[in-house]
């Protein structure tokens, strides 16, 4: 599997940009040129020179150096809440999806519902009840997105617990978890992986639209949503001032959705 | 006597009604025996309860009603995990039939890893004897099963089958899938596996022919009821019910031949 992903050409582009952010971003207070925090009021709007890489914003902050910090609040608080939405969701989707009946009707009904309200209003009325902070916004998600997944992995181990192979490990008397953990379980697994790669992608943005509208990180600390919010102040002035986030979101989003892609490629024993 | 059936009936719920659930009959009171070393055959036409009867038999599902027993041990008891290792099943469909994220050699561990009689250093030539058995060599044993034939695929499940030494081998549709050289390929194959290992049949089919070239006795299902039984394969042709004559006369167009003359050619 591994080998097929890096046989893939996109896939390993999307890793190495995803796998460069990671590193730039925990090593964040050494690369950056300047201290994301520290304004200079006198040059505000600076164009980019040896000492501001990037140029500065409206209180004449190192834009470089706020991109780089900025990656840890956006990518992962992102990663821990999918993280922590696939464990709920998977979790409840293969209780659901195994234990059949009346059981599975009341976690399915309760998904409905979840369902059933657009998910970014749901967040916003999460964070209105909650109050407004990263935390929240973490929680607001995490209590949105597992619904989905539970239904995804419900579907998906209902699937499988058709198939004949599932029913022959249970003539010959296999036990149940045995089933679990050689069966169903890594047949899950890749699924989710694939969704789950898809979805940081969408969980990004989410969180970088948050902080855009001031629900989410708070200023003055770094984070590419708010930054973006920053600069559209400054939009008829200095537009140049959103290209920094903006391009830096674009190209790390779509290198999570493009990993989805191709690792489900990858996990299909059947490709290629 | 090796299995017991004592009127099992069972019934499913029709999906899709959720609040006013209304249930199909598949079985109506099926009994049947089968003893050590026999090969019984089920016909029947799609639809008729036959597969239903064989997971019943395998104690995948539980009978509404009746009783199965397995070597004197009630299907699905306490106690029952060690005795059903005795028992095993090939598929109709053999694409589903194995994980497909399995190689060959995972496939065929896997009965043995359930039962837990065989330390793993002796896996290797364990599996390598069972590919021989089967006619596959040796070389396919780290493929996929995307990598493998129909009929390849079907082998291996024969092998993983009889893996663990069963003593009943329920083949659900086992050759019906595969195109008609394959088809007598393996019911050569399982005749030579039932020589070798003393091996008895549950043969679940419509194939007439196939039923005459491989079982002793032959019972005949329609509606969920087994409507005939016929003990001796030579007086296949008095059968008297007459859907078992349908049945009969349609695989005698088939092979052009009279009953009688077919039953002589192959044995």
């Amino acid at each position: 599997m591994i080998r097929k992903l890096l046989k893939d050409k996109v896939a390993l582009v999307s890793m190495t940009i995803i796998f460069i952010t990671v590193l730039l971003g925990i090593f964040a207070p050494v690369v950056a040129p300047n201290d994301p925090m520290e304004t200079r009021i006198i040059q505000k709007y600076a164009s980019p020179d040896r000492e501001f890489p990037l140029g500065t914003d409206h209180l004449g902050r190192c834009q470089l150096s706020r991109l780089l910090h900025g990656i840890r609040p956006t990518i992962f608080l992102s990663l821990l809440t999918t993280v922590c939405t696939i464990t709920l969701g998977g979790l409840v989707g293969m209780i659901a999806g195994y234990s059949k009946g009346w059981l599975d009707e009341i976690i399915m009904r309760a998904v409905d519902v979840m369902l059933s309200f657009p998910s970014q209003v749901m967040v916003l009325a999460v964070v209105g009840m909650l109050g407004v902070g990263m935390r929240n916004v973490v929680i607001a998600t995490i209590a949105i997105k597992w619904a989905w997944y539970a239904r995804m992995i419900r579907s998906c181990v209902k699937r499988h617990t058709h198939q004949n192979y599932v029913n022959y490990a249970k003539a010959v008397g296999a036990s149940q978890s045995f089933i679990i953990i050689n069966h169903l379980i890594p047949a899950v697994l890749s699924e989710i992986v694939m969704l789950a790669s898809l979805d940081m992608g969408w969980v990004m943005i989410s969180i970088s639209t948050l902080s855009f509208l001031g629900l989410g990180i708070q200023p003055p600390a770094p984070e590419w949503g708010a930054m973006l919010s920053e600069a559209k102040n400054a939009l008829m002035t200095h537009p140049t001032q959103m290209l920094g986030p903006g391009i830096a979101l674009v190209l790390v989003v779509s290198s999570f959705n493009m990993l989805g892609d191709s690792l489900r490629d990858a996990l299909d024993p059947k490709e290629g | 006597m090796l299995l017991r059936a004592d009127q099992v009936s069972k019934s499913y719920r029709k999906p899709g009604r959720w609040l006013k659930p209304e249930q199909t009959t598949v079985l109506k009171g099926v009994s049947l025996t089968i003893q050590q070393g026999e090969c019984v055959g089920l016909v029947g036409e799609s639809g008729s309860g036959k597969s239903t009867l064989g997971r019943l038999l395998m104690g995948i599902e539980k009978p509404d009603s009746g009783t199965v027993y397995f070597r004197n041990h009630l299907v699905n008891s306490t106690g029952y995990q060690q005795v059903r290792q005795q028992m095993s099943v090939v598929f109709q469909d053999y694409g589903t039939s194995v994980n497909r994220r399995y190689r060959v050699k995972s496939i065929l561990e896997e009965p043995l890893k359930i039962a837990n009689k065989m330390a793993s250093k002796d896996f290797q030539s364990h599996n390598i004897r069972l590919l021989e058995t089967v006619g596959l060599s040796e070389k396919f044993m780290d493929r996929y099963p995307h990598e493998l034939s129909g009929g390849q695929l079907q082998r291996v499940c024969i092998a993983r089958a009889i893996a663990n030494q069963p003593d009943l081998v329920i083949l659900d549709e086992a050759i019906s899938s595969l195109d008609v050289t394959i088809q007598l390929q393996i019911l050569d194959l399982l005749v030579k596996l039932r020589k070798e290992m003393k091996l008895s049949y549950f043969f679940i089919t419509h194939d007439l022919l196939a039923v005459t070239y491989l079982c002793d006795r032959v019972l005949f299902m329609k509606e969920g009821e087994i409507i005939e039984e016929v003990g001796d394969m030579k007086a296949l042709d008095q059968v008297a019910h007459p859907y078992a004559r349908t049945l009969l006369e349609a695989a005698m167009k088939v092979t052009g031949v009279t009953w009688n003359n077919h039953i002589q050619k192959i044995s």
